[in-house]
């Protein structure tokens, strides 16, 4: 009797929410309060689920103002969305087949009328980063993509864990080219951690972007940054400048011998925040008061540990914190006169882990569901009429019911958008393409 | 009027981008859109910028005497004395 066929693994995307710009990756720009398919054009066949080789699985989704950027474990980055001044770094638009490129048009009709599905859907980057960072460092490599970040209009890949490189737009300094380079329809390296830390086997432990500043974290605790910086978010030296053009070592403001390494850091619309290893270490960059964010914050870690401890993540204007207890807790008042329902109003119990998007969050439960909280204007937490669908214990909508066969791997939060990756064992056949 | 309705923030205009072509200040709504103010509504002493895909709206921290002047072209006749 012949073995029975393995099983094979298939990883689907939803999303919900704002998507007048296909940042949501369908094919359409509808706007959905329902967790919805995702459509990738891989070469010539149109998917509803993640195209991804065997050993390949997602690693990341990071989302810009109208942008979408997933990145595999194999360095392979998909985008979808607005592409008008290259943050998708779609630079190639007739390896793509389309004869105008995506920046022209892309909001028109026309764009359907012709028959060409290039507007919509997932596309993956076809640009390739060992040849440029072999020129640009004259070093080997390898030049994986292995981190993602963006800000309202540019995007940053992070090659071999080392070096940073832009594209897009920003008025503020977002790309980190230099002075006055505001726009780059090609990825250009802006960073290098081996200029900075040379010698060293440091390496990018995290990289964040939020509306118009982005971060680098090295494994050595030291952070860098570049983008605007009028609010205090890239420290004391750089508000100055009122715009940082190219990335800088962020000055803490600790005096000699209180220097702690920053363990992990995260990035609001007008601040960074950043932790150590200790609850105690804690440094808000920018204005804390404004949110009525009361520091230290409360990082306490619990008896019950779980596999990972304090994580942090930044709203456009609010922390969240998940504790190792799977308690999350937002912190940050309304703003004035703001009567939304913001993510911040909200405690959360029994979590595992979450995103954060501008004014919403979206966190899985020990159980795999999928909870939303926060400001729907878009539909970005489901529907709000579907009664049965709110978790009154949490508060929250719960917008997917993990399943066995079918369980829930991830979140991402943007811009009033969500995203679900789920992954299912068993084929289904039914499936239209 | 609507101007008091949901204020989400007080943004400096500093901190928003001058639209030299459609004579518009905006800065990015947390919808993906951007909220947008027409800098004669500003002149006018207007102060709500608003955002079209939904109902937040922000409050432009400005002083008139700060904003670029206006470029005029046909110049109001000089008064000569006479």
């Amino acid at each position: 009797m012949a073995e029975p066929a393995p099983k094979r693994r298939k990883t689907t995307l939803h999303a919900l929410g704002s998507n007048g710009n296909y940042q949501l990756g369908f094919s359409h720009t509808q706007d959905t309060s329902t967790p919805t398919k995702c459509v990738f054009h891989d070469k010539n066949i149109t998917l509803n689920h993640v195209p991804l080789a065997e050993h390949e699985e997602v690693k990341k989704i990071i989302t810009g103002g109208n942008h979408t950027l997933l990145l595999t474990n194999l360095g392979r980055v998909w985008s979808a969305g607005l592409n008008d001044t290259g943050q998708r770094g779609l630079v190639a638009p007739e390896e793509l087949g389309i004869q105008n490129g995506l920046s022209a048009g892309e909001r028109s009709d026309t764009a359907f009328s012709s028959g060409d599905v290039g507007f919509g859907g997932w596309r993956l980057l076809s640009w390739t980063g060992a040849q440029h960072l072999q020129r640009d460092t004259g070093r080997d490599h390898t030049a994986y993509v292995t981190d993602l970040a963006a800000t309202w209009t540019a995007s940053y890949l992070v090659l071999d864990n080392t070096s940073v490189y832009s594209c897009g737009s920003g008025q503020k300094g977002e790309l980190g080219l230099g002075k006055d380079v505001v726009a780059s329809t090609t990825p250009k390296r802006c960073f290098d951690l081996q200029d900075v830390e040379p010698g060293e086997s440091t390496t990018v432990k995290q990289i964040a972007g939020c509306m118009s500043h982005a971060v680098v974290l090295s494994t050595s605790g030291k952070l860098y940054g570049w983008g605007a910086s009028r609010k205090g978010q890239l420290g004391q030296v750089m508000r100055e400048t009122k715009v940082s053009w190219t990335p800088r070592r962020v000055d803490l403001g600790l005096t000699d011998g209180e220097e702690w390494p920053v363990d992990q850091v995260c990035a609001g619309r007008d601040f960074t925040f950043v932790v150590g290893r200790r609850s105690q270490e804690q440094y808000f960059l920018g204005d804390a008061s404004k949110l009525g964010i009361e520091l230290p914050l409360p990082l306490t870690e619990s008896t019950e540990k779980r596999e990972h401890g304090v994580n942090i993540h930044a709203g456009w204007t609010s922390i969240t914190v998940l504790s190792s207890n799977g308690t999350a807790q937002a912190f940050g008042k309304s703003p004035q006169g703001f009567v939304k329902n913001l993510v911040r109003a909200r405690t959360l119990h029994n979590i595992a882990s979450m995103a954060v998007g501008s004014e919403h969050c979206l966190a899985i439960s020990d159980d795999g569901d999928v909870l939303a909280s926060g400001w729907n204007e878009h539909g970005n937490c489901g529907d709000e009429n579907d009664l049965d669908a709110v978790d009154n214990a949490q508060q929250a909508n719960t917008i997917w019911h993990n399943k066995a066969n079918h369980r829930t791997i991830g979140v991402a939060a943007g811009c009033a958008t969500s995203f679900i990756l789920t992954e299912s064992i068993a084929v289904d056949e039914t499936e239209n393409g | 009027m609507a101007e008091e309705g949901d204020i989400y923030d007080e943004i400096e205009i500093e901190d928003m981008t001058f639209d030299q072509t459609l004579q518009i200040y905006h800065y990015p709504c947390p919808c993906g859109d951007r909220f947008e103010i027409n800098i004669d509504d500003l002149r006018d002493g207007h102060e709500i910028a608003v955002c079209p895909s939904c109902s937040l709206q922000i409050r432009v921290i400005f002083d008139i005497s700060d904003l670029p002047e206006k470029e005029d072209d046909h110049p109001q006749p000089v008064a000569v004395t006479v």
